[in-house]
Order: structure tokens, then C-alpha cells, then sequence
């Protein structure tokens, strides 16, 4: 329990590449059921709804204005946990969270334009009909999307420092997968 | 029988990757068995039910019969749901760990088939003129993907992952030989 609190809501010292992925993964995870927990209380797409309904376009409309909105409450509420993980990487890279704070508003941005800016629009008729997000959507969330890119390239793969730097000495070598090799014969 | 039991009713001590693989491999072969009674139960009026699709309501029909498959796959997941624990809650001993994660992959997964059986994983969702089709439901489609990745954790770290090289908390090391189980040591 201890060791979940100091990585997901602490913001001091480094930590390195497995553990920001392992980390990551692990929000992944959980943003599944904060959203699902979410629509269940009427935030974002209802969880009875059909993923698919071909002949009902502006359902799919409705369900791309509340999906977004429902993802945008889900990057809220893990916002901080997720900014004091990246934190800490970027602390092992010798910098600041700048960048981390910069993604974070992106994909707000982006989540807002979907869920607020210009309305989609229903191109064709029922079987031949699509759903056209508004070009503001498209520029937004590909803005966001390549810069995403660039954060998780920096983050998940870039090395930290050698040595000591500014935010402390490099952090353990945690192996995940390993076994246990503490507990000896007794 | 003593063996029989030291494999599949009972969750102390540690076991092989090797016993492992043969452990799952007998239970998948009475699944497959078992796996034929729902489908000789229901198969028949499956088919028929396709034929109906194009009549009114003909979805719906097959939406509740595939309710009827879940239940009988629900009475198979009680089945094995504890043998399998078993089974897999030795190979975690092996690397020194709890089988709480083997837990908490088999406990939601229940809970899972059991929604299903309600049938509230499909809605009958017109698709042309007069012609409906279950389509998954937005809270599945999201959940499904989640479960996937579980799943490979654990078949990582229960099939391939190796066991403390040496005895721990949960009993001496297992020899290789098939179904080989050690005993804590008290």
C-alpha cells in the first residue's frame, strides 16, 4: 500500500523506465473502470448502449460528445497521479515537469473541443452514413495525439542521468518480474 | 486420488512451471468435454434462431438464447473456478507470492459471465429494414480488453516466470517432475 502511495502521489526523487511503464500501465487499467464507473452514474457513454448502430447515426454523435466528456472526468481525476509519476521520470531525466503539464492540458484541450467546440456532422444516409468530426476535433486531437507521441518516446524510453542530479541519487533497479529471492530457507 | 486433490482442491504449497502447463492442460481437456453439454443443449435452437434473424424481433431471440449459453458457461467457470484457483495459487507459492492476482482474475470474470447470463452484454440493435442484431454493449466492449491484458500477465508470470531458486515461505522447491507438490514447512 505504501509503496502505491509513494509512486502514484508523491512527487519527489526519480524513478526509472520499467517502473514508469509498469506505472502507466497500471493507470491504463484503472482509467478503464473510473470510466465505466462513471457512465454508470451517467457521466460519459451509458453502459448499456450498443457500441454500434448503423442505422441511427446521431446516436453515434451523441455517444462521441459523451464519450469525450467521460474521458475528460477520467484525465481529471487521474490527472495527479499520472502527473507525479511522470514527474518523477522526468526528475531521472534532470527535468522539470514543464512538459508533463503541457501534455495534461493538451488532452483536455482536445477532449473539450470534442465534447463542446463544433458539432460532428452525419455524412450520407443510414448504411452509407458516417460520422465527420468537426475540423477543429481532427487539428486538436492530432495536435495532442503527435505531442503524446513525443512525451511517451521522452519518457518511456530516454535514460535517466547518471549519477546524482538535482532531484537525488538514480532509483533502484526494481526487477517486476523477478521472483522472490528475499525470502530464504528457514 | 491423494495427488488428484494435492493438484486441484487444495491451494498450499508450491508447484512447477512444468506441473503447471500438464495442470491446465487436464483441466482444458475436461472443459472442452463438459464445454460440449450447453452447446448439444442450445446449438440446435442457435441455428434456428440465426434462420429467424430476418423476421421481426428475430435479434432479440437470439440475444436471450445466447443468455442461455452464458448461464450454462456460468455453471462451467463454478465448476472449475476452484480447482483452477487451486492450481494456479501453487505456481504463485513457487515465486514466493500470494495468489490474490490469480483472485482477483477469476472473481470479476465470474461476475462478468453472470451479467452476460443476464443478458446485459448485447442489445438487440436494428441493422437494416426489419432486421436486428445483438451488439455488444459500450461497458463490455470497454471491460474486454482489460481482462485480456490480466490474462497475459498472469500466463507470464504463471507458465514462463521462474520460481525461487530457493525454499520460501510456501514450501522447499518443487522438483520439475509433473504435479510435484511441496508442503509449507511448519
Amino acid at each position: 500500500m505504501n509503496a502505491l502511495v509513494s509512486l502514484y502521489l508523491t512527487r519527489n526523487g526519480r524513478l526509472s523506465r520499467l517502473d514508469w511503464w509498469v506505472a502507466i500501465l497500471g493507470l491504463i487499467g484503472v482509467s478503464v473502470i473510473v470510466k465505466l464507473a462513471l457512465s454508470v452514474i451517467g457521466i460519459g457513454v451509458a453502459p448499456m448502449a450498443p457500441v454500434l448502430d448503423p442505422l441511427h447515426p446521431e446516436v453515434m454523435l451523441a455517444q462521441l460528445r459523451d464519450g469525450s466528456i467521460g474521458g475528460g472526468v477520467t484525465l481529471l481525476l487521474l490527472a495527479y497521479p499520472g502527473y507525479c509519476v511522470s514527474l518523477k521520470r522526468q526528475h531521472d531525466r534532470d527535468k522539470s515537469g514543464l512538459m508533463v503539464l503541457v501534455l495534461l492540458a493538451a488532452g483536455l484541450a482536445a477532449l473539450g473541443v470534442n465534447a463542446f467546440g463544433p458539432p460532428a456532422m452525419v455524412i450520407g444516409e443510414e448504411f452509407n452514413a458516417f460520422v465527420m468530426p468537426s475540423l477543429w476535433s481532427i487539428a486538436t486531437s492530432t495536435a495532442f495525439g503527435l505531442y503524446a507521441c513525443y512525451v511517451i518516446a521522452m519518457l518511456g524510453a530516454k535514460a535517466g542521468t547518471e549519477g546524482d542530479n538535482r532531484y537525488g541519487p538514480p532509483p533502484p533497479r526494481r526487477d517486476w518480474l523477478a521472483g522472490d529471492q528475499e525470502q530464504g530457507s528457514t | 486420488m491423494n495427488k488428484l486433490f494435492a493438484l486441484y482442491g487444495s491451494s498450499s504449497g508450491r508447484l512447477s512451471r512444468r506441473g503447471w502447463w500438464f495442470g491446465i492442460l487436464w483441466l482444458a481437456i475436461a472443459y472442452t468435454i463438459l464445454t460440449l453439454v450447453p452447446l448439444i443443449a442450445f446449438g440446435g435452437s442457435m441455428w434456428s434462431s440465426l434462420e429467424t434473424l430476418a423476421e421481426p424481433n428475430g435479434g432479440a431471440a437470439l440475444g436471450s438464447l445466447l443468455g442461455s449459453l452464458y448461464w450454462g458457461y456460468l455453471a462451467l467457470q463454478a465448476i472449475f473456478g476452484y480447482p483452477l484457483y487451486c492450481l494456479c495459487a501453487k505456481r504463485r507459492h513457487d515465486r514466493g507470492r500470494s495468489g490474490l492476482d490469480v483472485f482477483l482474475y477469476l472473481l470479476p470474470q465470474g461476475g462478468i459471465t453472470l451479467l452476460l447470463a443476464w443478458g446485459l452484454g448485447y442489445v438487440p440493435v436494428e441493422i437494416g429494414p426489419g432486421v436486428t442484431f445483438p451488439v455488444t454493449t459500450n461497458w463490455l466492449a470497454s471491460i474486454l480488453p482489460l481482462q485480456q491484458l490480466f490474462l497475459l500477465y498472469l500466463v507470464i508470470v504463471l507458465g514462463f516466470l521462474q520460481g525461487s531458486p530457493r525454499a520460501n515461505a510456501f514450501g522447499a522447491v518443487p522438483s520439475d517432475r509433473i504435479a510435484t507438490i511441496t508442503a509449507p514447512t511448519s
